[in-house]
């Protein structure tokens, strides 16, 4: 998985950042952008809280696992408010584990 | 008689043995031929005529030879049901059996498959019959062997898919010679997968053997279809016949069930007079012809077709497939027919797996809902792969591929020219619909197109490109790969598609797809299966079985390093329960750290192989290169990292 996660850095960082960008936006600690290249830090949050599983690495989804969740037209707070608050059956990600 | 010639005979006569045998029926006799019985087909004039062994006293010939064993005469029955194969992991229980198969019957038809695991032997049966249209015979141990081949015999079982099990056995204690043979023995074979098999028996005696072989034969291949295990003792393999020579009884195959007419027609009412008819199909064809008749009645109604894929029921380059509007149409529908549905109330509702569970209705409330199926026919209590129970408007027994016909009649006939606009706007929207439908699904595959980890659509399009054109054959069940072959290429031939494994069993995969591939071997087509790679290391060996009978199939590798569906699972569990993830659903989930290679796996095995590939344009040429390994009768594998769905 470590090297999945190395690649998907060089290829979801538009991707990533968005969903990571609406994820700090709502509290989530993220590594220093400054400390790792920003595109594997953000590719590595989006693997390490799972965003992939369902979703693909590239968020391009799956039938039966989960929807597509790019190109986004989602607000920071609309966005946030799902991953709070999802509907169907995406798991909620609560603020003790996102916060 | 010469043996060669005999076997011919055997052979040539077995395809139409019940209409041609029949006329040597003869009536019961002191070994017990029952009157209807084939002429015996058996081994046992030449070995009248054998000369003794020179050399040898009489005494001795008793001690170390023996003439016409039973075994012999249970080839030949298999020969008489056109049994084509025997899969088999070797075992002293039913060594006389496989004597007699290799040797007796010239190890042709059957042809005995040398299997690594019990499960694939079952799973290669169970893959071949969808293909083959007939059951594959397993023989096995009825102890150690039956256990090993119980989960395969499960999907079996849920799939509704004959498979005709023998069982060695030593039921007489006095013939145990030791702890092995004491260890390999049992009061009551079948206990252990009694409620998953549609019937079993324990002849002791080779008469009874005979009379219950051809009545498993004949249960299993009667809708709903099921695997069957008949105990082969070792005494009755390896003893002398005797001087009675017993007789094969003639194959009487059972016509499959129609629905009642009366109740078809007042289904053909509530269809035609509905506004938004909505027709589900799961299991419906069983052959070719279950296709045409599906197409018939759903052109007849110009209602929408939901295809639950439990087999290739219906071409999805019809405007009449609508497999990506499942939710809308079930929503719109105000009458619903589901033939041969395994989940009825499951495609009805949704069951949110959720903290507090939550139940929605999709369908609307004032839906009348038809049933048409053998479903009910034959059901078990343990096991509960019958699903919810659905109440229903209409629940009509019988097999829907062979009620089709009068169902599409009675609708026909009700047809009114009024309510020919009706008919006609509703095909124009559903016309509409079907090609946003398949815009939608091409434009859904584009996305991370050039993504590594290589997408599951990357995967089936490089694939397809590669195939079509080509007489093909899907053996895989495409739901972790998120349908794309169904949403993206063109299937219109029976054979295209065989369903999945029924009880969701994982290690069925990689035994159905080679056993299928066999079916598919004698008719030149190019066998291709979308291999997981959690499923091919449950029993792997499975490859070393089709690279040694020279079994042509395409393996591609959905090689996401995961059991992924658990890793979903942890995930969720994780998140309900405030612990989080950070890493944590990779634990007991993930095959990683090391990486299997499964390019590697498969040259051990004599299988060509390819990969990892993990960058997708070097799909392409890789494909082509297997393909030509494939087309000169051999396996191929490629080895595909993939992402998880």
């Amino acid at each position: 998985m470590q090297e999945f996660v190395r690649d998907i850095g060089r290829w979801t960082h538009r991707i990533a950042a968005l969903l990571l960008g609406m994820l700090a936006g709502t509290g989530v600690a993220i590594e220093s952008a400054s400390a790792v290249d920003g595109e594997q830090n953000d590719a590595r949050a989006f693997v390490t809280y799972g965003c992939h599983q369902c979703h693909g690495y590239m968020g391009q989804g799956g039938l039966l696992s989960g929807p597509r969740i790019v190109p986004s037209e989602l607000s920071f707070e609309a966005f946030a408010d799902i991953v709070r608050h999802p509907y169907g059956v995406m798991p909620a990600y609560a603020p003790d584990v996102l916060d | 008689m010469n043996r060669r010639k005999f076997l011919k005979g055997v052979v040539a006569s077995a395809p139409v043995a019940a209409a041609t045998l029949a006329a040597g029926a003869q009536s019961s006799d002191s070994a017990g031929n029952q009157s209807g019985a084939v002429a015996a087909p058996s081994g046992h004039a030449e070995a009248m005529e054998r000369a003794a062994p020179e050399g040898y006293t009489q005494e001795q010939i008793r001690r170390y030879f023996i003439e016409h064993p039973g075994s012999d005469v249970m080839v030949d029955a298999l020969k008489y049901l056109d049994i084509d194969y025997v899969a088999s992991n070797p075992g002293s229980t039913f060594r006389g059996l496989q004597e007699s198969i290799v040797t007796y019957g010239g190890n042709y038809q059957p042809e005995f498959l040398t299997c690594l695991h019990e499960e694939s032997s079952v799973a290669m049966a169970h893959g071949y019959a969808k293909i083959a249209g007939k059951p594959m015979a397993v023989a096995c141990h009825g102890t150690v062997g039956l256990q090993h081949a119980s989960m395969a015999l499960y999907n079996a079982w849920c799939d509704r898919v004959p498979v005709v099990v023998l069982a060695g056995n030593h039921l007489d204690a006095t013939h145990r010679a030791h702890q092995v043979t004491w260890a390999h023995s049992v009061q009551d074979t079948a206990l252990i997968v009694r409620d998953f098999i549609k019937w079993d028996d324990t002849p002791v005696s080779l008469q009874h053997f005979l009379e219950s072989l051809v009545r498993s034969y004949k249960i299993a291949t009667t809708p709903p279809m099921g695997p069957v295990v008949l105990t082969a003792d070792a005494q009755l393999q390896e003893s002398s016949v005797g001087q009675h020579s017993p007789a094969i009884p003639r194959l009487s195959p059972t016509v499959p069930p129609l629905g009642d007419a009366a109740a078809l027609d007042e289904a053909a009412r509530l269809l035609v007079e509905a506004k938004h008819p909505l027709i589900l199909a799961d299991r419906v064809a069983r052959t070719p012809v279950g296709v045409a008749r599906l197409v018939a009645l759903a052109e007849a109604l110009q209602a929408p077709v939901i295809d639950r894929l439990g087999r290739m029921n219906f071409p999805n380059d019809h405007y009449l497939f609508q497999l990506s509007r499942r939710r809308e149409l079930i929503a719109q529908a105000d009458v619903i027919l589901g033939l041969e549905m395994t989940d009825m109330w499951g495609s009805m509702h949704r069951l949110l797996d959720l903290a507090q569970q939550e139940q929605q209705n999709l369908a609307r409330p004032d839906v009348k809902l038809i049933t048409l199926g053998v479903g009910d026919l034959y059901l078990k209590s343990n096991y509960q792969n019958f699903s919810r129970y659905t109440p229903v408007d209409m629940s009509i027994a019988g097999d829907a591929e062979a009620s089709l016909p009068l169902l599409t009649e009675a609708v026909t006939r009700r047809s009114s020219t009024a309510r020919a606009s009706r008919r006609t706007e509703r095909a124009e929207a559903l016309r509409r619909a079907y090609r946003q439908m398949r815009d939608r699904d091409a434009r859904a595959a584009k996305y991370a197109w050039n993504a590594s980890p290589v997408t599951t659509a990357r995967l089936c399009m490089e694939l397809w490109q590669q195939i079509r054109g080509r007489d093909w054959s899907l053996l895989s069940d495409p739901i972790f790969q998120s349908y794309w072959p169904q949403r993206l290429w063109t299937f219109d031939k029976h054979h295209q598609y065989i369903g999945g494994s029924g009880g969701y069993g994982v290690g069925y995969g990689a035994p159905a797809a080679v056993g299928a591939a066999l079916a598919n071997r004698e008719h030149g087509r190019l066998s291709v299966n979308i291999q997981a790679d959690g499923d091919l290391m449950y029993a792997p060996g499975v490859l070393w079985t089709a690279a040694h009978h020279r079994i042509p199939l395409l393996s591609i590798m959905h090689n996401n390093r995961a059991y992924h569906q658990e890793t979903m699972h942890l995930q969720r569990m994780a998140l309900r329960r405030r612990r989080g993830v950070d890493g944590n659903a990779n634990t007991g989930t993930t095959i990683d750290r090391p990486a299997i290679d499964f390019a590697q796996l498969a040259k051990s095995m004599g299988v060509w192989s390819a990969g990892p590939i993990s960058d997708p344009a070097q799909l392409a040429p890789a494909i082509q290169q297997a393909i030509r390994v494939v087309d000169s009768g051999e396996p191929a594998l490629i080895d595909v990292v993939c992402q998880p769905r």
